[in-house]
């Protein structure tokens, strides 16, 4: 009994810190409708500013409390540059492009913490005069937990009088729940919206600021709590600040209890947790739900059209180049090209679903993961050759897909995005902590191709001609009527009903179709390396993905060939030269998004239509 | 039998009844308008019997059969065709791919993975377009057809499956007064030719006066009327209902 008093105050403490983070996310969403994927890298900012802080002048117990509330109020100002520069730009881009925008400032973020305070983990000292334990009930409760729930009431108890009693407040609870409303009082929206965002970014750089006397500040958190904080928002209910209150206590307790008595699926479980509240109630338990009748498509795609000249010309151009290129390219390169081979494929499958379906996914990694693992797992466990466990590559995608995209294809937006990508991350989780079965972090070692397509050219033109193939299958479904209905429930999904369209059933097809396409190039992938490691199915993995297909350009079929050749080149010579990749990679993004939305091949039609 | 009989149906939005109980039916070839001022309930009933929306009680029956909370794409095959108050088409294809879409899903063919849809339903298409008079615009973008086109393209789009009913939510909203008048000769077309029973929503008095055979008039979601367009011409709850609007038409003409 005592220990499961002691065990919910653990979980109460970790509820803490993720509301904290979460409640911030939420009135950012709720004023902005952007979902800021670097909240996370704001908490992580907290954090590290702290720790200098505390270096500086936190030996006494006032010492450190001004130590981690300068951090918050420094984490806040860092918000209002980021909101004032970049999200400012972007409240009118598509969802997806926001996602990947702020996830732009993740890497940024990301490696300029590395550059200021280094590689690795920082452990700062405990709080001066909490850094005892009270014993209760037999069992040492740590101080510092307490100190950490009370924390979180004070917060929850001003964030209520905040909303309730100043015009601030009020403002911000009339723009989540109304926009338009707020728009046509005429209220200056640019200042609420900063300042709703200095408010969240404050609220995360706190939450950040005040784990580091319980856990050591590291690179890692900024992702690992973005995506706790995600699903408590989600399951809370977007915007709603009691919501993400209630659900932070759920989920943490879940967790709490969960490392107990299922200690290897436990990730699992949060996220089950979310799929399940997405798809009963998909407004989350406290947030309303939004009627959207409307259907908004600003840009209308043009009508394709099958391969005209100068299309034609550049699928004919891939395919000489790609058979001819081994015959006059080194070695290096060869594994190269055999690495851009399989990465269109899976930017290909991407493209399929974001551009043919419009299904905003933000964890097409978990297909590609999954085949790989699937090929891996069977030379590991069953020692299968190439050839079989290449087979079952597809199977594993499509699998996944079917699994998941029942869920996600019932959701729309960002809620779609969302929901993909908990359960890539419940993948990568399970991947991760499941280790007599994967091998964990040390991956799976030795899938090799057999003897007959060991020699590299060998392997490459195996993966060549079977990926060539799979983005020709996608390509000619554009076309097929599947295809042609994926895209008109895209367009229209009541006017696909209205003609007879199973619209649900159609896009859960899509997404295994897709799947199985990611799962080919995973099973490729796992061959290439000759290992897998768990990385495949995180996010990363995924938004190389969409940096690929946007890098191209979404709106052409040529576009995620193109992205993969351009995006692989300049990783591979850039991580050569630097090792500021992410850097790069995050302001690349940034511009792509800006500056460049549709793509390289969007370039190409502007620069034409200017000198026309 | 009635190609579609409604019986007593209901739906709420929180506190506003939106239909509160409405029965009636409609035969087959029959045209029927279903006429009220803004927030009558129109849209919801239609979305009703398209299956858009699941209503709170009562029946819908197609031909004697119960369609009652079937989803669009069901009841699109118990022979529905539906065109919108907002125009829905696909925007990113032409014209005839917006109606061969439709024919592949008519023909059960929207899964198919097989030859290119261009190839296909090509000379089905081309007829309805011809029959709508958008001959000249086949190969254009629905994107950028001016707002009369799209209504004559979801018409084209609401016949592909030979519907014995077409649900059309306000044919001519947003339409040049003389092209009104086309757009429901062309309804009237369809009826005479195809023999399908067609229920309409309108604004314009001259429209339903003109292209009505019977006239259904809502009101905060109750039927307040129902007869020949004489019959509501003289009916003086229609007339209070309509006050304003009503009389300035009257006036007008
Ligand atoms: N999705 C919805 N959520 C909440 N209320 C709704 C919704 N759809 C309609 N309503 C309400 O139901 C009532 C009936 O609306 P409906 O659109 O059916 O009227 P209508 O007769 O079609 O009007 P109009 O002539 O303006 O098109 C209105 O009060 C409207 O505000
Ligand atoms: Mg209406």
């Amino acid at each position: 009994m005592s220990f499961i008093v002691v065990q919910a105050i653990t979980g109460l403490a970790s509820a803490a810190s993720l509301f904290l983070i979460a409640v911030g996310l939420s009135i950012v969403f709720g004023v902005t409708r952007v979902v800021n994927f670097a909240h996370g890298s704001l908490y992580m900012l907290g954090a590290y500013l702290a720790f200098s802080f505390v270096a500086a002048f936190g030996e006494s117990f006032l010492g450190y409390l001004a130590a981690i509330l300068l951090a918050a109020i420094v984490v806040g100002g860092v918000g209002a540059v980021m909101e004032t520069s970049l999200l400012r730009r972007i409240y009118r881009a598509p969802e997806l492009f926001q996602l990947l925008a702020t996830f732009g400032v993740v890497l940024v973020v990301q490696d300029l913490t590395r550059l200021i305070w280094g590689a690795d983990d920082l452990f700062a000292p405990r709080m001066p005069g909490l850094d005892g334990a009270i014993q209760f009930l037999g069992h040492a409760v740590p101080q510092y937990d307490l100190f950490l729930i009370a924390v979180a009431f004070v917060v929850l108890g001003a964030l209520w009088l905040l909303f309730r009693h100043t015009r601030f407040g009020v403002l911000v609870r009339a723009a989540t729940e109304d926009r338009e409303m707020v728009a046509a009082l005429g209220i200056d929206q640019r200042w609420l919206f900063t300042g709703a965002f200095i408010l969240g970014a404050a609220l995360a750089g706190l939450g950040g600021a005040l784990q580091i006397p319980r856990q050591a500040a590291s690179l890692s958190m900024d992702l690992n709590i973005i995506v706790d904080a995600f699903v408590v928002v989600v399951v809370g209910g977007m915007g709603s600040i009691m919501g993400a209150f209630v659900a932070a206590v759920l989920i943490s307790e879940l967790l709490a209890f969960g490392v107990v008595i299922f200690p290897e699926i436990t990730l699992v479980l949060i996220f089950m947790v979310m799929a399940v509240t997405l798809v009963l109630k998909p407004s989350g338990l406290f947030g309303r739900p939004e009627f959207t009748m409307a259907e908004d498509r600003r840009n209308p795609d043009p009508p394709l059209r099958a391969g005209d000249g100068l299309s034609r010309i550049f699928w004919w151009f891939l395919l000489v180049a790609g058979v001819a290129a081994p015959l006059v390219i080194g070695d290096f390169a060869v594994v190269v090209l055999t690495e851009i081979a399989i990465l269109a494929l899976f930017a290909a499958s991407l493209h399929f679903l974001l551009w043919g379906g419009g299904l905003i996914t933000f964890g097409h990694a978990a297909y590609f993961g999954l085949g790989a693992y699937g090929s891996g797992l069977a030379v590991f466990h069953l020692s299968l050759g190439m050839a079989p466990a290449l087979l079952l590559a597809p199977l594993a995608g499509a699998a996944g897909a079917l699994l998941f995209g029942w869920f996600c294809v019932r959701l729309s937006g960002i809620y779609m995005a969302m929901l993909t990508l908990a359960f890539a991350q419940m993948a990568w989780s399970a991947a991760f902590q499941w280790v007599g079965f994967t091998g964990g972090d040390n991956g799976i070692l030795g899938v090799w191709p057999s003897a007959w397509a060991s020699d590299p050219v060998v392997f490459y033109y195996l993966a060549f001609v079977v990926c060539a193939a799979v983005i020709w299958g996608l390509r000619h479904t554009v076309f097929s009527p599947f295809g042609y209905t994926l895209r008109a429930t895209r367009d229209s999904a009541l006017r696909a009903a209205a003609i007879g369209v199973d619209v649900t059933r159609h896009r859960w097809l899509a997404f295994t179709l897709a799947g199985a396409a990611a799962g080919v190039a995973g099973g490729f992938f796992a061959f290439a390396k000759g290992s897998v490691f768990p990385d495949v199915l995180f996010v990363s993995t995924s938004v190389d993905g969409l940096v690929m297909v946007l890098l191209g350009g979404l709106q052409s079929l040529a576009g995620p060939i193109l992205g993969a050749i351009v995006f692989t080149e300049i990783e591979t010579e850039l991580t050569r030269l630097t090792d500021l990749w992410q850097l790069f990679l995050g302001l690349l993004i940034i511009v792509l998004v800006v500056v460049l939305p549709h793509g390289l091949v969007g370039l190409s039609a502007l620069v034409r239509r200017r000198s026309s | 039998m009635s190609v579609l009989a409604v019986e007593n149906l209901s739906k709420a939005f929180g506190g506003v009844q939106a239909v509160g109980g409405v029965s009636f039916a409609v035969a087959s070839g029959e045209r029927v308008a279903l006429i009220g001022p803004n927030g009558a309930g129109k849209t919801t009933l239609f979305n009703c019997i398209n299956g858009q929306l699941r209503p709170d009680g009562g029946r819908i029956r197609m031909s004697g059969q119960d369609v009652t909370g079937k989803t669009p794409h069901r009841i699109w095959r118990h022979g529905v065709g539906r065109t919108f108050q907002i125009t829905a088409t696909f925007t990113s294809m032409t014209v005839a791919e917006n109606i061969q879409v439709a024919l592949a899903s008519a023909d059960g063919a929207a899964t198919g993975l097989g030859r290119r849809l261009g190839t296909r339903y090509r000379a089905e298409a081309e007829a309805l377009i011809d029959l709508v008079g958008l001959a000249s615009r086949t190969e254009n973008s629905a994107a950028e057809l001016p707002y009369g086109d799209l209504k004559r393209l979801e018409l084209a789009v609401a016949m592909t499956n030979d519907p014995s009913l077409l649900l059309m939510d306000e044919p001519t909203a947003g339409m040049a007064a003389d092209a009104r008048g086309g757009m429901m000769d062309l309804v009237d077309v369809m009826v005479a030719e195809r023999g399908v029973a067609v229920l309409f929503t309108e604004h314009d008095m001259d429209v339903v006066f003109g292209h009505a055979d019977r006239v259904i008039v809502l009101d905060r979601g109750q039927v307040i009327a129902e007869g020949t367009p004489d019959e509501i011409r003289a009916d003086a709850r229609v007339r209070a209902v309509y006050l304003g609007t009503f009389d300035a038409q009257e006036a007008a003409v």
